[in-house]
């Protein structure tokens, strides 16, 4: 078995691998997040995730009406969810759900998938599906489906439920302004109450994450070992002591 | 005092690489005066922007419960006719000047999204010159209409960010002073003009961080490679002088090198190769490692399991099985020992070398092209790739013995029988159980794709494809199986062993008329003409096995032979498939004159982006240039030429080998002439799998690794130079 000759190479050297074991061992004691180093030992986050639903409907309901009409009602709601990222209605988010403007983001899933793929198109959509602002709210609707879904992210639990509810006041509000007369309106309604997620855990200390790293680095240090050692063996071997291995042809 | 001499020379030569690789790969990316001698940095970072357009009427339709999906149909298409106006000259340039750059400097294009087959949308050669022309413009803007929606999608490029954003952000009030203008001068109410809205501002950042390490890496790592590899020549030629003239052991030259020290270690070597034994019967870990990874290329559809992590890279199945084996590899070879790989250097070696250089210096010369039309890191993921093709036939060279090579070449035959098993069960029960069941054992954090085995294409065929991502990829697996029971049928003597290696042709067959594809014909033929160009007279003894072939395959796979036979017919030649690939010989030619030599940069050329190109041979040329498309014929070439004499030896031991592999090249030549073989993986690892055997029969040394069972069946006679044994008994010719 050939590895039986790796484990004799590695049996010469005990000492250099009681040291890398020790290195290693101070490495996944770093990444169990107990020593803040580098991007190990940042601060414990909790991120909280709240969802709801919201019914675009006609003035009339069409799950009583039959007359209703139905016909561009999908097309409509994929639009709606799509309007919410304005500058002016993500102001109105932000106001609804008691943050500033500047904390929150709104994205809409619907951006994330360009048209057709190319390389300017994909890595500029990757862009409209992140953010660094601290309160997320996501929406995704299809026009299969007369239904928004939201999902709200944020690090505190009063102001994510707000944020989640929020989209269904500011729409009602936007088909109200486009629509006075009440029989051409379209009816927003929340499909469910806020339901939460299990909370989102960044950060803090990980022992599996310090184990992990533990055995990876030892074994990337035996690793090395074995490599360097076979470099210094051909090393030491001066060209003249051998003639050159044969060209088959 | 020689030694320490030698080890300062081989110290400078280093030294004098790794500065010559420094200054290519500063060069690169840095801008280097010389007089007066100065440094500036190379702008090579590109920014992108993203915002999103509605087109709606003054009443807006959005909010109105009255309004009817017609309503929404005529605006998509006043939708996709403003994205139009977006990209034409006019308003091009008032965006420009709204954005504050200078009009010639920005290049717009709006896609066609509409749901037609892609082959309608494709650029041809007139599009394709304008598309060059403009990708080198440092401003970019896109324009996407939506496929079902009245919404434009709005993509932007620049140098810097803000340049982005603003160059996105004009684009809506642009259009809309030209419309309203317009308006104006035809006289139109505002109440009955179109309203655009854009959705949110820009949002742009950085989208190629690293850029400028990548290409100085790149740079770096195949100058330094490429020095080296000029100094070991030169430094091999000179050391051969001197060995000729000190007597060093040349071929029928003597005992000289062979001292007493190299005599014990050979003697060494033999006596823990017996120990070790032959792969099946062996306690080595790599050879068995080599056959897993053999087995997951036959049996699953790894290129469609992906692990469910987000990373850099693609992690497909066999990326994650290959790292193990290079891995446990270099590790094997740095131990050194008996045991360990025997690196052989033979022309295939030579060959894939030569195409692997060529892929690099394509990428380091057309870098910073690549980095601005955003290409460079697909092309660096496609170079990964063909580097995991290279490793696994570096491994199997070094690693699997001469004696052992008959084993695997069984066990070739016996995966590929199993895959046709498969297959044929896909075609009569529509059950992949290649997919079904990786499905079902791997464990949740791999996902597999989802294929539909009732499915069928454009032009109404079944898509029975295995373990492979498509048909063709399928057939060519199958193809390359195929001369492995073919030989065995020539050579077999019994009429046991006759049944059963034509058993398992027509299997194969079979299976591969199943996909009823023109290439199962077209493949096969390709085989069968390489083994008649060597065997003839054998071959025609066995034409009678033909028909009988015919009927078995007639009875496992019912109506797919006749169904394949029925689309070479003339009449049905003019099919989407047919006529795609000869509408790219035209539409390639501004890719291919504009990068002649090398090429755009190796996997920079993305059929999503493009075209979909139905022939490797093409998509050679235009990625990696006319140098490119010979050094890639040539590795096809150098592997028959290889396999050439032992196949006129007629030596039992290495001939059947060389020319099955002989077959498979040509194969694999032929398949490249159908679709892009390179992309889809089980065919180049299985072609380089099959080229690494011949490499094992024909390198330097081979013949003296004499496994226990063979050196008992043929004593061991090796010849002082290490070259092929003649005296091993010859082949019987079936003519005498």
């Amino acid at each position: 078995m050939e590895l039986v000759s790796v484990l004799r190479v590695l049996a010469r050297r005990p000492l250099l691998i009681v040291l890398g074991i020790l290195a290693a061992a101070v490495g996944g004691f770093v990444a169990t997040g107990a020593i803040s180093v580098g991007p190990f030992g940042a601060p414990k986050r909790h991120s909280i995730v709240a969802h709801s639903q919201i019914h675009i409907d006609t003035p009339k309901s069409h799950l009583i009406d039959l007359a209703a009409n139905t016909s561009a009602i999908g097309t409509q709601t994929v639009m709606l969810a799509d309007r919410l990222p304005k500058r002016d209605l993500q102001a109105q988010i932000a106001r609804t759900a008691g943050i500033a403007p500047a904390r929150l983001a709104v994205l809409s899933a619907d951006a994330e998938q360009p048209a057709w793929v190319s390389p300017l198109a994909t890595r500029a959509a990757e862009l409209a599906s992140t953010t660094e602002r601290a309160y997320v709210l996501r929406v995704t609707a299809t026009s299969d489906f007369p239904v928004i879904t939201v999902e709200a992210a944020g690090p505190d639990r009063a102001t994510v439920a707000r944020l989640a509810r929020a989209p269904t006041t500011v729409l009602k509000r936007l088909t109200a302004e486009g629509a006075a007369n009440a029989k051409r309106r379209l009816s927003v309604q929340a499909l469910s109450g806020v339901e939460f997620d299990d909370d989102v855990v960044s950060g803090g200390r990980h022992a599996l994450v310090g184990a992990f790293v533990f055995v990876v680095l030892a074994v990337m240090w035996c690793f090395a070992i074995v490599l360097a050692t076979g470099v210094a063996r051909w090393w030491r071997t001066a060209p003249g002591d051998a003639p050159p291995p044969p060209l088959a042809i | 005092m020689a030694r320490v001499h030698s080890q300062r020379q081989r110290l400078l030569v280093i030294g004098c690489c790794a500065l010559i690789a420094l200054v290519c790969a500063v060069a690169s990316v840095y801008h280097v005066g010389v007089l007066p001698p100065k440094l500036s940095s190379r702008h090579l970072d590109i920014a992108a922007a993203a915002t999103r357009v509605t087109i709606d009427i003054p009443q807006p339709l959005v909010t109105n419960a009255l309004a009817q999906d017609g309503d929404f149909q005529a605006l998509d298409k006043r939708a996709a006719l403003v994205g139009n106006l977006m990209s034409s000259e006019p308003v091009l340039a008032r965006i420009a000047r709204e954005a504050r750059i200078e009009p010639s400097d920005v290049a717009a294009v709006t896609r066609i999204t509409t749901g037609v087959q892609s082959a309608f949308t494709e650029p041809d050669s007139e599009r394709r010159a304008a598309q060059i022309a403009a990708a080198r413009k440092p401003y970019q803007l896109e324009v996407q209409p939506s496929q079902t929606l009245p919404l434009l999608s709005i993509y932007t490029q620049a140098p810097s960010v803000d340049e982005a954003v603003r160059l996105a952000n004009a684009a809506v009030p642009a259009t809309r002073r030209y419309l309203t203008k317009l308006a104006r001068k035809e006289g139109l109410s505002p109440a009955k003009e179109v309203s655009l809205d854009q959705l949110g501002p820009a949002r742009g950042a950085i989208v190629n961080g690293g850029a400028r390490v990548q290409i100085g890496g790149l740079t770096f790592l195949f100058v330094f490679a490429l020095t080296c590899l000029v100094a070991l020549s030169v430094a091999r030629v000179r050391r051969g002088r001197r060995g000729v003239v000190a007597g060093y052991a040349t071929p029928g030259g003597g005992d000289v090198a062979r001292s007493v020290g190299q005599r014990r270690l050979a003697h060494a070597s033999r006596a823990a190769l017996q120990q070790a034994g032959d792969w099946p019967r062996t306690t080595r870990v790599l050879p068995w490692m080599v056959a897993v990874l053999i087995a997951v290329i036959f049996l699953i559809p790894f290129n469609d399991i992906q692990l469910n992590v987000s990373l850099p890279i693609d992690l497909k199945f066999d990326r994650l099985v290959l790292p193990f084996i290079i891995g446990t590899w270099a590790l094997v070879l740095a131990a050194g020992g008996p045991n360990a790989p025997k690196l052989r250097l033979t022309w295939i070696h030579v060959a894939l070398g030569a195409v692997v250089a060529v892929a690099f210096l394509s990428l380091v010369l057309d870098a910073r092209g690549l980095n601005q039309t955003l290409e460079f890191d697909t092309s660096i993921k496609k170079l990964t790739l063909l580097a995991s093709y290279v490793s696994l036939f570096v491994v199997v060279a070094s690693v699997v013995r001469r004696t052992e090579v008959h084993a695997f070449m069984t066990f070739t035959l016996l995966l590929a029988i199993a895959t046709a098993l498969g297959m044929i069960l896909e075609y009569r029960f529509e059950y992949n159980p290649f997919y079904s069941i990786s499905d079902t054992i791997l464990p949740g954090i791999f996902q597999v794709g989802i294929i539909d085995p009732s499915g069928i294409d454009e032009i109404g065929r079944r898509a029975v494809q295995g373990p492979a991502q498509v048909p063709l990829e399928a057939v060519a697996m199958l193809a390359m199986a195929l001369p492995i029971a073919l030989v065995r049928l020539l050579q077999s003597g019994r009429t046991r062993d006759r049944v059963l290696y034509g058993l398992a042709a027509a299997m194969l067959l079979a299976a591969m008329v199943s996909t009823f594809r023109k290439t199962a014909f077209l493949a096969p033929i390709s085989v069968c003409l390489t083994l008649a160009y060597f065997r003839r007279r054998e071959l025609i003894k066995l034409a009678p096995l033909g028909v009988v072939l015919v009927l078995v395959i007639q009875v496992i796979s019912p109506g797919a032979l006749s169904a394949v036979a029925s689309q070479l017919n003339s009449k049905r030649l003019g099919v989407t498939t047919v006529s795609d690939r000869t509408a790219d010989y035209d539409a390639i030619r501004p890719d291919v004159w504009s990068h002649l030599a090398f090429g755009r940069g190796y996997g920079s050329y993305e059929h999503t982006s493009y075209r979909v190109l139905d022939m490797e041979l093409l998509r050679q040329l235009i990625e990696v240039g006319v140098i490119g498309l010979l050094a890639y014929i040539m590795l096809v070439v150098a592997v028959v030429a290889v396999a050439r004499g032992p196949i006129r030896a007629r030596r039992s031991d290495d001939s059947p080998v060389a020319l099955v592999v002989a077959a498979v090249a040509v194969c694999f030549l032929m398949v490249s002439t159908l679709f892009d073989v390179m992309s889809f993986p089980h065919v180049p690892y299985l072609f380089l799998w099959m080229a690494a055997l011949l490499a094992v029969m024909t390198g330097p040394g081979s013949a003296t690794e004499q496994a226990p069972a063979m050196s008992r069946a043929v004593p061991a006679r090796l010849p002082a130079g290490g070259g092929h044994d003649t005296s091993t008994p010859k082949e019987p010719a079936w003519s005498s």
